[in-house]
């Protein structure tokens, strides 16, 4: 039915004021459909708009018949209308395939339309009609319905526009919220929760985890937050990853939709789940999950880009917390290495204040015992003798039962001691309790099987936390300790064991941990160190005492050798006037009648000069050099005893030496230090003949005659021999020359030899060189019984 | 009838030889230094010399060597007080050692020891 100019313009000022009002768009398009279908224009009309990808379109709001919801694009005339801008009017509609209905019932009667909603710029969808049976559309109409068409438009895009505006507007709210509760924490666990906490509510999510990957320094972490009581968090991690979502390897942002999880098992409609990895830059530092978004509007394109743009402003808020954190835990780590290292440098110190060992031990043990040293309740110091293998209890610190214990440390905190208080105490010796002679009354020897022994042959410290039950611990020592748990820390120096210390904690039962371990290794080092230094100190002062007495002991006899060499030097000089007075009182004697008065008074004189000089003899006896003692002597091994005082002159002389002793020859009996000069003058008057060089033969060999056994010797020189006109006076004393060569030494060789009984004689050889040859009785065999 | 060399720097012993070795029935001539008794020695030609070590310039043992270089054959006896000359070997090229004593029994059993050897 075409419309007059009255109509159709009133018609279109409506549809304008309907357009423009603030009414909702479906609201508003479903008023124009009513006037398009009033004015009679339309039997019945389907408004579709078109969705962001140009595929489909959907039914925004009909009138009078049942039209499809969806319809595809592709392959029907809806592509035609909206590619070509051009309406299509059908005979009927089921000639407008694709986009009407089929249906049993009967289809009605007229024409088919379908006029693209365009403003001439773009599309935003179609408007599919059904026109009154009979009728048909003029250009008037087909011009009102195209104008109308165009407001349409208008209208949708408007109305896009404006909630396309007011998302963004959102959207960058969220972001700047989520920004700001980022940079609002430095607690990250609180940053991650107020970051899931805004996505759960945006995007309308069930539930949220996020991981954040841990790496050196910091650990792996999970947040996971939910507003339904029934999911729980390994659920839904595990849930995702038995459908391909693991949030530890999430690498790209993702749209998906999974089997519901619900507590109840049953059906349950699947769920929209959107998730991204969190990448600060390139680096990915973990992942988000938004879990369980059930109905009919699931997340679009924009939603996981959303997410994206989302994840990468929280990352580097997140990173920093992260290296926030790890800063924080280094810092609090450097804080107790500091404390620990000036700890140890104040004992280190302590220990160097003295040398004393038993002043050093007490306060190695205090030091370990002390509540600011390392609060062990007691410690026991062993020290270990490498050479005997024995262990050695020398000293125990600590109470003697819990009510002491209770009673010192109450002390110790009232009068606020330090342990550099105690340290400085100059009474710290060996301590008085019962827990100190106990100490002092363990010994362990090497062959026992203990954990003492154990401690020194590992070279390491051992922590026993159960020690009745710890086979390593042998019962006598647990029974004298009585406690649960101890730990035993070797003392090092120069990387060997000097001793053990023993520690634990039987009041307060705190159990000994690695830190303690860790840290009493390191004191055990210095304090092994110092305890070694104080124990040669010990021995150098002890050796040092030696050294004063023996020389104490030798000024005394240097004194009395001087006292007696003086005594022997008055002695000499009263000797010399005795003589004469004695002498000559001897003589009155003899010439004085027996009766006479006098004969008495010279007796007298006689018999004290025979008292001094008996006192003289004696002292000049005391003062004497020791007399010649004589011993049995192996001349062969004096030989070449003395042989090597010449072999560098005998070298420097170019004389080769040739040694032919007999092991069988018998022992002498002289004074070892007289044959020692025989030979030493008879080898000096060979060098002396062989200046030029030469070879010098020693023989020794045994002889017999007349039951008697004798020793000789022949040392025979290649020099020129003995000139003939001395060779007869050779041994004597006051004929020897200059020229000659031959000193004194060969007359007291001569006289030693005879003394003992010895022959010396001296023959020239027939091609130059002489032989002196010795002949010395042999020991008797009875006399070696 | 023997004759007696004394060397003895001590006047008084000189004197106390001279009356006692007279008494045994020897002639005794007196030096006091080493030097007057080299100078006696040719002159007086003694049977035997009894030497006395510590004396000033020349000492005992000096005078002995150079009495053994002029007669190897001259008998001495060498009287001290030093017990320790017996430990220097140079002395045993003397004949005999006698520690001096207001006792004469060991120097006269010594002399008449050692002439006997040397007359026969």
């Amino acid at each position: 039915m075409p419309l007059d100019n009255k109509k159709s313009i009133d018609l279109l000022c409506s549809i304008i004021a309907i357009s423009n009002s603030n009414l909702p768009l479906a609201d508003r398009l479903n008023q124009i459909l009513d006037i398009l279908c009033g004015s009679l224009i339309f039997e019945s009309v389907a408004l579709y708009t078109l969705d962001a990808e140009k595929e489909r379109l959907y039914l925004a709001a009909s009138r009078n018949m049942d039209y499809l919801a969806e319809i595809k694009i592709s392959d029907s005339f809806a592509e035609q209308a909206l590619i070509e801008n051009r309406h299509i009017i059908f005979d009927n509609i089921a000639a407008g395939e694709g986009l009407f209905k089929d249906t049993d019932s009967p289809r009605p009667a007229g024409k088919g339309a379908v006029f693209p909603v365009s403003d001439g710029n773009f599309s935003y969808g179609l408007m599919i009609a059904n026109l009154p049976a009979g009728q048909s559309l003029n250009d008037s109409d087909l011009h009102i319905i195209k104008t109308i068409s165009s407001e349409v438009a208008g209208t949708i895009r408007n109305v896009q526009l404006y909630s396309n505006a007011k998302k963004v507007v959102e959207e960058l709210h969220l972001i700047n919220e989520v920004s700001e509760s980022a940079n609002s924490s430095n607690n990250i666990d609180e940053l991650l929760q107020l970051t899931l906490n805004k996505l759960i509510e945006w995007f309308g999510v069930r539930c949220g985890i996020i991981n954040i990957t841990g790496d050196n320094g910091s650990s792996e972490r999970t947040i996971f937050l939910s507003h339904q009581s029934e999911l729980a968090q390994d659920n839904v991690i595990q849930h995702c990853k038995e459908c391909g979502l693991d949030i530890h390897t999430i690498e790209e942002a993702v749209l998906l939709s999974l089997t519901g999880l619900s507590e109840s098992a049953g059906t349950c409609p699947s769920e929209a789940v959107i998730a991204a990895p969190i990448l600060n830059g390139d680096k990915r530092i973990g992942a988000i999950i938004l879990f369980g978004k059930r109905g009919e509007t699931p997340f679009t394109k924009e939603d996981l880009q959303l997410l994206r743009n989302l994840t990468a402003q929280v990352a580097p808020a997140i990173e920093n917390t992260v290296l926030l954190e790890k800063t924080k835990v280094i810092g609090r780590e450097r804080e107790v290495m500091v404390q620990e290292l000036s700890m140890l440098f104040d004992l280190n110190k302590a220990i160097m204040t003295t040398i004393d060992l038993d002043r050093l031990l007490h306060i190695i043990l205090t030091a370990v015992t002390m509540g600011d040293g390392f609060g062990f309740n007691r410690a026991i110091l062993f020290l270990y003798n490498k050479s005997t293998g024995y262990i050695q209890g020398m000293m125990g610190v600590g109470p003697d039962s819990s009510e002491a214990a209770g009673n010192i440390w109450h002390d110790i905190h009232e009068k606020g001691k330090t342990l550099n208080d105690i340290i400085e105490d100059e009474e710290l010796k060996q301590p008085q309790s019962q827990l100190n002679e106990l100490a002092k009354g363990m010994r362990v020897s090497e062959s026992e099987k203990s954990i003492l022994q154990l401690t020194v042959k590992e070279k390491k410290a051992f922590n026993i936390s159960d020690a009745w039950s710890d086979p390593r611990v042998n019962r006598d020592l647990l029974t004298k300790l009585n406690c649960k748990a101890f730990a035993t820390v070797p003392l090092m120096a120069s990387g060997r064991v000097a001793g053990i210390i023993l520690v634990d904690n039987i009041y307060n039962n705190r159990p000994i941990d690695d830190d303690d371990i860790r840290l009493l290794t390191i004191f055990a080092n210095q304090a092994g160190t110092a305890i070694e230094n104080s124990i040669l100190y010990r021995d150098i002062q002890k050796a040092h005492k030696e050294v004063k007495a023996v020389q104490n002991k030798l000024i005394h006899s240097e004194k009395l050798a001087a006292l007696g060499e003086m005594a022997a030097g008055i002695a000499h000089e009263i000797r010399n006037p005795l003589v004469s007075i004695g002498g000559f009182a001897r003589r009155l004697a003899r010439h004085t009648g027996e009766n006479d008065r006098e004969s008495g008074y010279v007796d007298i004189i006689c018999k004290e000069v025979e008292r001094l000089e008996n006192i003289l003899n004696d002292i000049l006896v005391f003062s004497k050099e020791a007399s010649v003692e004589s011993g049995q002597q192996d001349i062969n091994s004096l030989i070449e005893e003395t042989l090597q005082f010449f072999w560098n002159d005998f070298e420097k002389c170019g004389i080769e030496v040739e040694q032919a002793l007999s092991p069988d020859i018998g022992y002498v009996k002289t004074n070892r230090q007289q044959l020692k000069q025989v030979f030493i003058n008879l080898f000096a008057n060979a060098k002396h003949a062989m200046e030029n060089g030469g070879k010098l033969n020693v023989k020794s060999y045994p002889s017999e005659s007349e039951d008697k056994i004798y020793v000789h010797v022949d040392i025979t020189d290649s020099g020129e021999g003995i000139p003939l006109d001395i060779i007869n006076n050779i041994f004597n004393p006051f004929f020897t020359t200059k020229d000659s060569g031959i000193g004194l030494g060969l007359a007291i060789t001569h006289k030693i030899i005879s003394s003992y009984g010895g022959e010396i004689k001296v023959m020239n050889i027939k091609d130059g060189g002489a032989t002196f040859s010795i002949r010395m009785p042999a020991v008797n065999q009875d006399d070696l019984l | 009838m023997k004759k007696i060399l004394v060397v003895d720097d001590e006047e008084n012993i000189r004197f106390l030889y001279k009356e006692e070795l007279g008494d045994e029935g020897y002639e005794v001539v007196l030096a006091s230094s080493g030097k007057e008794a080299l100078e006696l020695l040719e002159a007086n030609k003694p049977d035997l010399i009894t030497l006395d070590i510590k004396m000033p310039e020349m000492d005992g043992i000096e005078t002995l060597k150079k009495i053994k270089e002029i007669d190897k054959g001259m008998p001495v006896i060498l009287c001290t007080a030093y017990g320790q000359y017996k430990q220097d070997f140079s002395s045993w090229a003397s004949d005999a050692y006698v520690v001096k004593s207001a006792d004469l029994k060991e120097l006269k059993e010594t002399i008449s020891k050692i002439l006997e050897k040397t007359a026969m």
